[in-house]
């Protein structure tokens, strides 16, 4: 009832003065048996709509306002003076605030980005879908995510009623030339409509005329960081002529600027657009061809016809899916085609829901750090007010008088707060940008985030300076005239229960941030000093060489063996650069499957196992050339390496890493043992002898796979081919060299992404640096805001118990007493918080072990590390006060008020 | 308490929640409590008023010159402190032209076979 009481002041005093009794009466009538927490709740939602309502009324009406005014307007000056009248206080409740509201605006926005909003360049949209078929895979009646075929496309474009368009594409990577030798780009083929159905506008140019998805037409829309990149971003790239695989394209288009399709993973690759008939042209091998009903490589994405939701979708479609999969049961069986919203990541990605859940606990941990911080905050600066509020209660003020001026304090407190926030969370978001592009493409600060952060923050604020002001002002005069010294038990109870809440809080926020930062820095942990400048490694991509070169060959078996060719005549042929001490090649293998994004060499997954024993396990596996580990500086510690000869021959020989033999001859000498390799793509099992030992490389990441290396001739057909080359001095000054070589033997080979080992070493230590940087940020806010609060809280406690104090000590207690005694209770509060906290922390580190890599012994180590570092932090929260109050003076003590 | 009386049109169509507090003081005067009370059963618990609804109401009924506020008790069986509301001519007027205004809209649908049952 005393809470109902106090909302009513939300009313217009007009209203009030002449409803209050019959409204408490009314109210308490309606309540009557009802249990208090319902009875609260009902409270709010009776007295929140209807003072606005009221409070509108009077404005709209005109009527007693102006009296209100002038003592809000009174309020406002006074809590003024109070806040400078304690600036310390005062700013340490505005950086509270104001780390509270940046950090989970800064949070929310994240999520808004990649979670809930479509990706960058599209207008969010409630008619735009992402279609998500499904239908049994194999012979089980399983059934899983499938994409679609061209021929499905147009029959779901004939349900008129429940679209209004439907688009498709299917992406890929191709090598483009734009004028200065081929470089990698993504590419996507999608139907003449897509950029018409996602409503983005081209930045220059028509784009795709109608009808071109069916016809090969060489054209095609360019990314906007490439057209800047290579036209400088002129309009007079339309109409230009570019080489894609070696085939001439015309460009009708540039997307604008963000826009890197529907899916934010592929946003910061360079991206072009093709008409799906224009694949033709590109890929001329016929095994899914597009107009075939089973050649599902499409992606698709609706607009929906007036009044269809996406949750309506699955079972409109239900007719026509059924009729897919009667024409092609193979593919098509128990095919459903259900929709959700756009949004940047589809709902099915992987750890999309991990990754969200961890972001909403930080967020909500955030808000009850910053809520109780701020609530203990205000109680203990009241409680030192209360002889203040004693002589002003006493000369007559009204209890509901002086809560609202607390509360006017509070809220100017949290306007200033939310004012430092937004400082911060641009700032922050700005800074980010700049220096990270990469990993927070498209991120900027939105008003709208913030507004609704800073409104949450304002809102709580109030709901947490109620309490203390409503405990403040329930003061007994005469008590409070005399500082005796129950009040002093009752408060310090209160705030004892805000300091577990603090604690309890903030271990998961550190320890889940911590998590996640001992993660990146394992990753990356090498050593500079070893990594040289003279190696030089590069991608070289022989994809349209192998169906346009010299060396095209027309079954798949002859082109993975020209392609081998090749890359040994490349090896060679950098060798015999002057100057040049060694080149290497290394390869993936690979196997060919075409169901899927066209014909695409798919990662070949490898069993090992000891011959005559041991389960096999799964490992990966390089085929590299004789001079590999010599260029690569990598160690041959027992043993000899693969050789030139071993090569020559094709013979059944690898070398293994140290992990490798580890796993698979714990405690036994490898060198000579036989070791059986099945590959579960084609089926094929074959038997190695283990030739040598390979160490660690010094500049290799610190958790290292375990790895088999065979010879390059044995391999079938090969992927993510790599060319590693050692120079006498800084490798970048043959780079010129070793393209021209490369060139000289296969003129359509794409080379990319060339770095001397220096550069690798240093981009990686960046990139970590960065991260690092930006998960420290996080921690380090959240363990300021948790001594922050812990300190003041504390503090306020020994400051207000100085009486008590005094006290104790003119009765014979030591200075060591009194210390002994605030920190020890500093220390069991704490205590009890840490042990409330751990059940969440639990479920946090569940989370993150999920969406991360894995609880290993440096996960283990930080939490080892935040939670002794919480308590030492706790600890020290509570010595200082605590020696504090031992220097105090009892005669000076006693004579304080 | 308002000078001019609004004209009785203007304050069609009269809110939900006004029209019920007029109807609960047709046959007699009651307070506060009473109004949510005989609302509550007259609809059968579809319309529970709460507190803040109710007063809100009342402040502008009587202002309208809707109603007003009885000074004589009705009962010394009642709590004396409550504050009994009686329906004003105007109200009553007010709330026969909102039944008029009704009707009307019913029949308007009737005509064109829109009953109950046909939905």
């Amino acid at each position: 009832m005393r809470f109902y009481r106090a909302l009513l002041y939300l009313y217009p005093s007009a209203f009030r003065t002449e409803y209050r009794d019959e409204l408490c009466r009314t109210f308490a009538e309606r309540m009557r048996g009802r249990a208090a927490a319902s009875a609260i709740i009902a409270a709010i939602a009776d007295v929140v709509p209807n003072a606005i309502a009221a409070r509108w009324d009077t404005l709209r009406l005109g009527g007693s306002g102006g009296m209100a005014l002038a003592t809000t307007g009174s309020d406002i000056r006074f809590a003024l003076r109070q806040i400078a009248r304690a600036p310390l206080f005062s700013s340490v409740v505005i950086v509270v605030i104001a780390l509270g509201i940046g950090i989970n605006a800064g949070l929310l926005t994240t999520l808004n980005t990649y979670a809930w909003h479509p990706a960058p360049g599209i207008e969010r949209d409630a008619k735009l879908a992402r279609l998500m078929p499904t239908a049994a895979r194999g012979k089980s009646d399983e059934v899983g995510k499938v994409y679609l075929s061209y021929p499905d496309i147009l029959a779901l474009r004939e349900e008129r009623g429940v679209f209004a368009e439907v688009a498709a594409w299917s992406s890929t990577s191709l090598p483009a030339d734009f004028g200065d030798g081929a470089e990698p780009v993504r590419a996507s083929y999608t139907t003449d409509n897509f950029f018409r159905t996602l409503r983005v506008g081209m930045a220059v140019g028509a784009g795709f005329p109608e009808g071109v998805e069916r016809t090969a037409t060489p054209i095609v829309v360019i990314g906007h960081s490439l057209w800047v990149t290579n036209f400088g971003g002129s309009d007079s790239a339309i109409g230009k002529t570019i080489r894609l695989m070696n085939q001439p394209f015309t460009i009708v288009g540039v997307a604008p600027p963000l826009f890197a399709g529907p899916d934010v993973v592929q946003q910061g690759y360079p991206s072009i657009w093709i008409p799906l008939g224009a694949r033709a042209i590109l890929e001329p091998d016929a095994s899914d061809d597009p107009t075939r009903r089973d050649a599902m490589i499409l992606k698709g994405v609706a607009r929906l016809a007036p009044g269809v939701k996406p949750d309506d979708v699955g079972r409109r479609t239900a007719v026509v899916a059924a009729r897919l999969a009667q024409q092609a049961p193979q593919s098509h069986r128990r095919l459903t085609v259900r929709a959700e919203r756009l949004t940047g990541y589809p709902s099915d990605a992987r750890d999309r829901g991990e990754l969200l859940a961890a972001f909403f606990l930080v967020a909500a941990l955030v808000v009850v750090i910053t809520c109780t911080n701020v609530s203990a905050l205000l109680l203990g600066r009241a409680v030192a007010r209360r002889r203040e509020i004693a002589v002003r209660l006493s000369l007559g003020a009204t209890r509901i008088r002086l809560v609202r001026q607390m509360l006017t304090e509070a809220l100017v407190l949290a306007s200033a707060g939310a004012a430092l926030g937004l400082l911060l969370y641009t700032a922050t978001i700005k800074i980010a940008y700049a220096t990270i592009p990469e990993v927070i493409y498209g991120l900027e600060p939105q008003p709208a985030t913030f507004a609704y952060a800073a409104l949450f923050a304002l809102a709580t604020t109030i709901a947490f300076g109620l309490a203390p002001a409503l405990h403040a002002t329930r003061t007994d005069i005469g008590e409070a005239m005399k500082n005796s010294g129950t009040l002093a038990i009752k408060r310090s109870r209160l705030q004892a229960l805000f300091v577990v809440i603090q604690l309890a809080c903030s271990q998961p926020v550190l320890v889940v941030t911590s998590l996640v930062l001992a993660d990146i820095v394992s990753a990356v942990h090498t050593n500079a000093d070893t990594a040289p400048a003279s190696v030089v490694t590069m991608d070289v991509d022989l994809v349209s060489s192998a169906y346009f070169g010299e060396s095209a060959r027309e079954s798949r078996h002859d082109r993975a063996a020209a392609a081998r060719a090749t890359l040994s005549r490349i090896q060679q042929r950098i060798a015999s650069v002057p100057g040049i001490r060694s080149a290497a090649v290394s390869a993936e293998g690979a196997t060919v499957e075409c169901l899927d994004l066209h014909c695409i060499a798919r990662g070949e997954s490898n069993t090992f196992g000891a011959a005559g024993g041991g389960a096999p396990m799964r490992m990966k596996q390089s085929y590299v050339t004789s001079d590999y580990f010599a260029t690569l500086g990598i160690p041959i510690t027992r043993g000899r390496a693969t050789d030139r000869a071993d090569n020559r021959r094709g013979s059944l020989v690898a070398a293994v890493n140290e992990e490798a033999a580890n796993l698979l001859w714990p405690r036994e000498d490898p060198i000579g043992k036989r070791l059986v390799r099945h590959t579960t793509e084609t089926n094929a099992t074959a038997t190695l002898e283990v030739i040598g030992i390979v160490g660690a490389s010094p500049h290799d990441e610190a958790d290292r796979e375990p790895e088999i290396y065979a010879p390059l001739s044995t391999a079938g057909v090969t992927r993510n081919e790599t060319i590693a080359v050692r120079t006498p001095g800084d490798a970048r000054a043959f780079l010129p060299a070793i393209r021209a070589a490369i060139r000289d033997v296969e003129p359509l080979a794409t080379v990319d992404n060339a770095a001397t080992l220096a550069e690798r070493y240093a981009s990686r230590q960046r990139e970590a640096t960065q991260i690092n940087l930006a998960a420290f940020a996080v921690g380090a806010a959240a363990l300021a805001l948790a001594s922050l609060g812990l300190y003041a809280i504390i503090a306020f406690a020994v400051e207000q118990r100085t009486r008590e104090i005094g006290l104790r000590m003119a009765i014979g207690a030591t200075a060591g007493d009194v210390v002994w005694q605030f920190f020890g209770s500093g220390v069991k509060v704490t205590a009890i918080g840490l042990a409330i906290g751990l059940p969440v922390t639990v479920a946090g580190i569940r989370v993150v072990k999920a969406s991360v890599l894995g609880l290993t012994l440096q996960n283990v180590a930080a939490v080892a590390v935040v939670v002794p570092a919480l308590i030492l932090v706790a600890a020290l929260a509570s010595w200082l006060p605590a020696r504090r109050a031992g220097q105090v003076d009892p005669l000076v003590a006693l004579r304080s008020d | 308490m308002s000078p001019e009386r609004p004209d009785v049109e203007q304050l069609l169509p009269l809110p939900p929640a006004t029209f019920h507090i007029l109807l609960a003081l047709m046959d007699q005067d009651r307070h506060g409590y009473a109004i949510i009370q005989d609302v509550e059963e007259r609809t059968k618990g579809e319309l529970r008023m709460s507190a803040g609804t109710l007063y809100r109401s009342i402040a502008r009924m009587v202002e309208q010159g809707l109603i007003t506020e009885v000074a004589k008790r009705r009962s010394t069986a009642d709590d004396a402190r409550r504050r009994y509301y009686r329906l004003t001519p105007f109200g009553s007027a007010c709330a026969r032209a909102e039944v008029r205004r009704l009707s009307e809209l019913v029949r308007l649908a009737r005509q064109r076979g829109l009953t109950p049952e046909t939905i």
